[in-house]
């Protein structure tokens, strides 16, 4: 896959393949491109911002729902460019990718897994430190408690 | 008798006149200011004096911790509810901190229970052990450090309180917070916003030596 196909490709794909934990044609290409990697980066980015902002704007969106939304994604003939389906999707697949990235999480001791650069809540107010992005998670049978969790820029 | 009837208009103008040129009935009360700077609860209540009057002009008078005031009863009144609001202690917000090291070693700790079931629905470390606990208090503004742990897990956290909204069952503290170990760089530095009753929990993907530091931060706020 040359750069320009991998473009197309990143416009339309599921988190999980941006953030290079799935297995893809795509993914192949992102670990040797550090230019794409770079826009998938910044893909996800944006698509944690609309997520909170989404968020912050209608009535959260339950795990059922984004998982649901998903699937319906995944069932879904891609379509180059299409951006309107895009930006919706993404936002609820961006969720449910997570949530399905941490069901697949290795059980090596010590390993830790590393989010991709997304935040999954708008409810708390924090501060990256220079150079780390930060990822919130809400959890929901725990309102009581939110995880703030900072990883590098970039971290792969 | 002709005569006083003409003397009636002149009279009652001569009434009218001192009346309009005669102020509202003033009083002057001392308020006592116990929390507040006396000249900005001065400034707060400015806008309840009337300097302006033509006559009878309200004033206030800045003494040692107190005000003295000028005014129409009715001001009067209001003035001392604007303090009675206001001229409070200033609310101190007490945080408790849990260094928290994530490991391998499949270790369970019971003091961190909650803490420790909200990590394993999001990471994958085998282990979670208590390092250490800090009680840390101050109120707005203020900056407080401590140091927590033993041996060779000793950790300095430092945690400045920019900012205290609310109160104890709805507040929120604005922290700047940092820690690490005692001989080393910080491990953790961020500004957060916790929620009065909640626990935010601060990690990060470095990792010193295979172990990964988390700090748990749980805030309260107290009115003296």
């Amino acid at each position: 896959m040359n750069c320009a196909e991998a473009r197309d490709w990143i416009l339309e794909a599921d988190p999980a393949e941006l953030a290079r934990t799935d297995d893809s044609a795509l993914v192949g290409h992102l670990g040797t491109c550090e230019e794409c990697r770079r826009v998938a980066n910044r893909i996800l980015v944006a698509q944690a911002a609309l997520e909170t902002s989404i968020a912050s704007s209608l009535p959260r969106t339950s795990v059922e729902d984004a998982l649901r939304a998903a699937e319906v994604r995944v069932q879904t003939e891609r379509c180059p460019r299409a951006w309107k389906w895009v930006v919706p999707v993404a936002a609820a697949a961006g969720i449910a990718g997570l949530l399905l990235l941490s069901n697949r999480a290795p059980e090596l001791p010590g390993e830790i897994w590393r989010p991709p650069p997304v935040s999954l809540s708008s409810g708390v107010d924090v501060e990256a430190p220079p150079g780390k992005d930060v990822a919130v998670f809400d959890l929901e049978d725990r309102p009581d408690i939110v995880v703030v969790w900072f990883f590098d820029q970039g971290d792969e | 008798m002709n005569r006083l009837y003409s003397l009636i208009p002149a009279l009652s103008a001569t009434i009218a006149v001192t009346a309009c040129s005669r102020g509202p009935a003033l009083d002057t009360q001392t308020f006592d200011v116990q929390y507040l700077n006396v000249e900005m609860a001065a400034r707060m209540i400015e806008p309840y004096v009337y300097g302006d009057r033509p006559s009878d002009q309200g004033m206030i008078s800045i003494g040692d911790n107190v005000l003295t005031v000028r005014e129409t009863p009715d001001n009067l009144e209001k003035i001392a509810r604007v303090l009675e609001q206001y001229d409070k202690p200033a609310p101190m917000a007490q945080l408790h901190f849990k260094i928290i090291e994530a490991n391998g070693t499949g270790q369970t700790d019971s003091v961190i229970a909650d803490v420790e079931s909200a990590l394993r629905k999001l990471f994958r470390f085998r282990g979670y052990r208590l390092i250490a606990e800090a009680m840390l208090g101050g109120v707005e503004g203020s900056e407080v450090r401590q140091e927590a742990g033993s041996g060779s897990r000793q950790f300095v956290i430092r945690a400045h309180i920019q900012d205290i909204r609310g109160s104890a069952d709805s507040g929120t503290v604005r922290l700047e917070v940092e820690l690490w170990p005692i001989t080393g760089s910080p491990s953790l530095a961020t500004t957060v916003s916790v929620g009065t009753g909640q626990t935010v929990v601060l990690g990060s993907s470095q990792s010193q030596q295979g172990q990964t530091l988390i700090l748990a931060v749980k805030a309260e706020l107290v009115t003296p």
